[in-house]
């Protein structure tokens, strides 16, 4: 059962809270009935999240059955990358401790310690090589301008990060609310291109967090339906050469 | 009711004199004082019963099992030989109703590299890396790569130099993706090779280490550095090697390892040991002769720029005083 797991996660990366559409904690909520586990960032710098804004982050992560991070920018690389990771992790254990209830009757951390490592060490496993497919939705209203480079290099990283591991990765950055009034923008952009994707914003607008979850679920979705080989995307990002001393 | 609630439990800070009852095996941990905080929980100093350890506990109970799972395959592969905190238990803790996934392990004692290096000198930066890197060796030798290697998972015996690796949650098999880094020593982020856990990586952050020692990068050009494309790190690295020079010899080698000059972190760590014995050469006489202390014998040679501090003061105020004193007693005496 665990032979070519494919793990759908979206992360949601927003410094604000929702204003337009649909509830996204509803949307988190679909999304995670159909497979979408769903995960937040939630960006502290400029104090536009709020305290109303960190609540709606961590209803969203639990709705959706992910994580919920509240950090300040300089921090998004490694949050990013250990976000994705402990999601993977979560999903598994979730899906581990509905079959350890089956047939034992209880969760994992309910297990005796030394049994718990056991579980924890083959979770450790399936995520490492479990083909893996991301959207990563990132808020680009106004007062995310100034933290757009910052996003863009970590969403560099977090491809490095994916490109490393054993098994596939797909990752899909959705953008919002769009350019010409659209909710949400998909780009269809692969591998070390992908961070290149954010850079077109909006000097202003709504906050629709909600549309901009169903875009990216559906978009995941589609993916799920016709999906790509994504190692051979594996290109190497200003190595200069350096690479080959290292790979191999 | 959501699985994730029960997955990550928001972990209390734990106020010295606290008893946590372990639930499993039989030892309760009563709290001395909060060590330090890290992503992956909080580290506290306490009494197991009688002795002194270190408990590390966590939101996430499979984070913290797979830990100690680590930890405890390689000791029993390796022996306790100083390289891994020695392991206690995997248990859990209950407080307030609360039950917070914890591992006991070896309290570890010892100054920061950069606290060591005050201490000894920069001459010191050699033997330092070379110790280390012959425990990530041994590392290696066992299929695994350290790989958040950095200041902060370092301790330093400062009589011995003895090197101390602490936070084993980065402990990667060769070859898996690395799960846990930190920016400044990730060769990844500087776009000088992959993510993938082998000890080409673990070799560039010691090298990264050893140029933090000697010539440490502002923070605010890592902060610009941040919003930067790897290539542009990577020539900023470059730049920084051949522009900032305190001790050429030393940044040679460094630049070396970074760049990945090295096949393996043997020929790294040989070049750096030669730096270290010529250096001594040179300085026979009155270098106190550090080979001496590589066997671990305690030879602390005190910086001789140490600056003159209240106790200093304070002690000549009190020969002068005394002085002062004998001599009018003398004085007194004579008469
Ligand atoms: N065995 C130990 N003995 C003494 N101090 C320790 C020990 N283990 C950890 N510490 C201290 O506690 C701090 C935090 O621990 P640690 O780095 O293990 O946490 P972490 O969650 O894995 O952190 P990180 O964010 O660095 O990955 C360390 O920086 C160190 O100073």
């Amino acid at each position: 059962m665990w032979d070519g797991v494919t793990l759908q996660q979206l992360l949601l990366i927003t410094d604000g809270c929702s204003n337009a559409g649909t509830d996204p904690v509803y949307v988190a909520q679909t999304g995670r009935s159909k497979g979408v586990t769903t995960s937040v960032i939630g960006i502290l710098d400029d104090g536009a999240l709020g305290e109303q804004g960190r609540r709606e982050a961590e209803n969203i992560a639990e709705a959706g059955g992910g994580m919920c991070r509240i950090i300040r920018i300089a921090d998004l690389s490694r949050t990013m990358q250990m976000v994705t990771q402990q999601t993977m992790q979560l999903t598994l254990q979730q899906v581990v401790n509905k079959e350890l209830r089956n047939l034992v009757g209880q969760e994992a951390n309910a297990l005796p310690p030394e049994t718990r490592t056991k579980v924890a060490k083959f979770v450790e496993t399936v995520t490492e090589e479990a083909d893996v497919q991301i959207g990563l939705v990132v808020d680009v209203s106004a007062s995310m301008t100034t933290k757009m480079t910052s996003v863009r290099e970590a969403v560099r990283d977090l491809e490095l990060g994916l490109a490393a591991r054993t098994g596939s990765h797909r990752l899909i950055v959705i953008t919002y609310p769009g350019l010409h009034g659209e909710d949400a923008v998909v780009h269809r952009l692969e591998g070390a291109q992908v961070a290149d994707a954010i850079g077109a914003m909006r000097a202003a607008g709504n906050t629709p967090t909600g549309p901009a979850l169903e875009t990216a679920i559906r978009a995941l979705l589609e993916s799920r339906d016709h999906r790509l080989a994504t190692r051979e995307d594996r290109a190497d990002d200003g190595g200069e050469g350096l690479m080959k001393h290292y790979v191999g | 009711m959501s699985v994730s609630k029960r997955l990550q439990v928001l972990v209390p800070e734990f106020r010295p004199g606290t008893v946590l009852p372990g639930k499993w095996r039989g030892h309760s941990y009563r709290i001395m004082r909060l060590v330090g905080r890290g992503a992956n929980g909080t580290v506290y100093q306490v009494l197991r019963d009688r002795d002194v350890v270190a408990i590390k506990i966590g939101e996430n109970a499979a984070a913290i099992a797979l830990e100690y799972e680590r930890m405890r395959e390689l000791t029993a592969s390796l022996g306790t030989a100083g390289i891994i905190p020695e392991l206690y238990d995997l248990d859990d803790v209950e407080h307030g109703g609360e039950v917070y996934p914890m591992l006991a392990m070896e309290f570890i004692k010892g100054v920061s590299p950069e606290e060591f290096i005050d201490i000894r000198g920069r001459e010191w930066i050699p033997l330092c890396l070379t110790k280390l890197l012959r425990r990530l060796e041994t590392l290696h030798a066992k299929g695994y790569a350290f790989c958040d290697l950095k200041s902060a998972n370092l301790l330093f015996d400062p009589d011995t130099a003895e090197p101390r690796l602490i936070d084993f949650g980065g402990l990667t098999p060769i070859g898996q993706a690395v799960r846990e880094f930190t920016e400044l020593y990730d060769r990844a982020w500087w776009g000088r090779g992959t993510r993938k856990a082998d000890s080409h990586y673990d070799m560039f952050a010691c090298a990264l280490l050893g140029l933090q020692l000697l010539t440490p990068i502002s923070p605010t050009d890592l902060e610009r550095l941040r919003t930067r494309r790897p290539a542009d790190r990577n020539a900023f690295l470059s730049r920084r090697c051949v522009s900032e020079i305190k001790d050429g010899q030393l940044q040679t080698i460094l630049n070396k390892a970074l760049s990945g000059q090295y096949r393996e972190p043997a020929e790294f760590r040989m070049e750096l040991a030669a730096l270290w014995v010529n250096d001594r050469e040179e300085n026979r006489g009155n270098m106190g002769g550090p080979l001496k202390m590589t066997s671990g014998s305690v030879g602390v040679r005190k910086r001789a720029r140490r600056k003159w501090d209240m106790t200093d003061w304070g002690l000549l105020v009190a020969v002068a005083v005394f002085v002062v004193t004998m001599g009018t007693l003398l004085w007194f005496g004579s008469l």
